[in-house]
């Protein structure tokens, strides 16, 4: 495969290891509860939801991060600002992971900021994300509540190119600063079918050119594939696992793989990935990963 | 001769778009300019490339990012015939003046621009009011432009309900006859459209195209 020429950021945010050259760390897995449309939620606007199989999702999710060694990040994703602190609320408490704050609008995002720093968990939130349309008020609000990390959106509705995803990065992490934020994790922001080649290149130049932890959704692209043509499910399968693959493969650090009820297939495929990188690199560049687990000592194991 | 260089010119102007090349559909939409070329025909040229470029993201050859940028180069060359239109008084006939623009609350850009691109490409007379719009903002801009549709973009469950204050503020202000209203976006739903008293719903790009003809009685 390749190293990165530039110097990589690697970050720990509370024992989970993100960044790096390819293999030296599995790739961190992020998976969405609570969106729109997720069954599990009763009230989208008050955040009722059935607890129960919130904690079942969780578990499974949890389950296939231990056999597999990627560790995850949960995705929590709000459509209404109560909703958000509820659910920030849940998570606080069921999970020791880190977990991203994921809202439709700044007021739903800050919503939720507040409520992880009431209930002290800030130091594990990871905002998601910081776009460059971000207002004075929103960077504030990051910035009042403590929080290290965020994700960086690079989208750029003028011009959604290859070039003009870079070109915004430049921006974003000036607004990051601005937002007091430390940590950077990069997302190449797939909107559409053909995306997640391109942004698996965008993923490399970033990473080639800055160095900090990067990924994508490739699944968005499926997603919004089969809103068009509906797809058979092996033929979805199928396309989800390229799409995820190729970020992958060209140096990506996570993976919002979509919805968590997904986690069995999803962790099973990224861990294959990592484990083909691992060995390719050890052969080449004599380089072990860094990490306790890695897939590469688990996914083929006989039992 | 000079109907080869003006066939050559406006082929130019064409592949600028297909290439979605902005810099080169402003410098060869110059260039017709300067030739005395018919501004009808360059016009034509442009939303004639962009129109095939809409129809093939329609078949799903082409994607949005391109489509996104030939617009982007199509309203590049229209600034300059705009403002050579300017220059001599003239004027072109367009299928409607169309208003449109993304919800309060909501900064969604790039489906609403794909939109508005589209029904350029159409034949409309487009007002990109941008994002983020309120519903004093539309209204404003039905007696500023006296459009004959408003079309309203929400991504959000969150936002939806912003379509609902604006066609509330069309009928205090008495002008809810006066202008059709056409909704659209991801959280928008043609039970909502109905609900809130639209005259028409798109759920994609190119529907919103077949339905803006559809509510005008285009043919």
């Amino acid at each position: 495969l390749f190293k990165f020429s530039s110097s990589q950021h690697t970050y720990d945010i509370e024992d989970i290891k993100i960044g790096g050259q390819p293999g030296q760390y599995p790739t961190v897995m992020m998976g969405s509860i609570f969106y729109r449309g997720d069954k599990i939620v009763e009230d989208e606007e008050k955040g009722i939801f059935d607890k129960k199989m919130a904690d079942e999702r969780l578990s499974v999710e949890a389950e296939f991060s231990a056999k597999f060694g990627n560790p995850r990040i949960v995705d929590v994703v709000a459509s209404f600002p109560d909703a958000a602190a509820r659910y920030v609320e849940y998570i606080a408490d069921a999970v020791d992971s880190p977990f991203l704050i994921d809202g439709a609008t700044e007021q739903v995002r800050t919503a939720a900021l507040k409520r992880a720093r009431e209930v002290g968990v800030i130091n594990r939130a990871i905002y998601n994300s910081i776009t460059p349309m971000a207002t004075y008020e929103e960077l504030r609000a990051v910035k009042e509540s403590g929080i290290r990390t965020a994700i960086l959106l690079t989208l750029n509705a003028q011009k959604p190119t290859l070039q003009g995803r870079i070109e915004t990065l430049e921006n974003l992490l000036a607004l990051a600063k601005q937002a007091g934020v430390e940590q950077y994790l990069v997302d190449t922001t797939i909107i559409d079918t053909a995306d997640p080649g391109m942004c698996a290149k965008i993923c490399y130049l970033e990473k080639e050119k800055y160095g900090y932890p990067v990924g994508c959704g490739p699944h968005n692209a499926i997603d919004r594939w089969n809103q068009i043509k509906r797809l058979e499910q092996n033929v979805r399968l199928m396309a989800t696992v390229v799409a995820n693959v190729f970020p992958i493969v060209l140096g990506a650090n996570f993976l919002l793989y979509g919805p968590m009820k997904n986690a069995p297939a999803a962790y099973e495929m990224c861990a294959i990935a990592d484990a083909y990188i691992s060995y390719s690199m050890k052969q080449e560049f004599g380089m072990k990963p860094e990490s306790k687990i890695h897939p590469i000592t688990r996914v083929f194991r006989k039992e | 001769m000079v109907i080869f260089l003006s066939e050559e010119i406006l082929s130019n102007v064409r592949k600028a778009i297909l290439d979605f090349d902005a810099k080169q559909a402003e410098s060869w939409t110059m260039k017709a300019v300067e030739k005395h070329i018919d501004l009808i025909k360059v016009a034509d040229a442009l939303t004639e490339a962009v129109r095939l470029v809409g129809e093939g993201y329609a078949r799903g050859e082409y994607f949005l990012p391109d489509l996104v940028m030939a617009g982007d180069a199509m309203r590049n060359a229209m600034r300059v015939i705009e403002a050579e239109l300017r220059k001599t008084g003239k004027s072109f006939e367009t299928l409607g003046v169309i208003v449109i623009g993304t919800v309060a609350g909501d900064i969604h850009d790039i489906g609403k621009t794909l939109v508005a691109t589209l029904l350029a490409s159409a034949g409309f007379q487009v007002i990109d009011l941008g994002v983020d719009i309120n519903a004093g903002r539309f209204v404003e801009s039905v007696k500023t432009y006296k459009p004959h549709i408003l079309a309203m973009s929400a991504l959000l469950t969150s936002t939806a309900p912003e379509q609902k204050k604006v066609m509330n503020l069309l009928m205090n202000e008495s002008l809810r006859n006066k202008v059709k209203v056409l909704v659209g976006g991801g959280a928008i739903t043609k039970e909502f459209a109905t609900e809130i008293g639209a005259d028409g719903f798109a759920a994609t790009a190119p529907e919103a195209v077949r339905e803006a003809k559809k509510m005008l009685n285009i043919q």
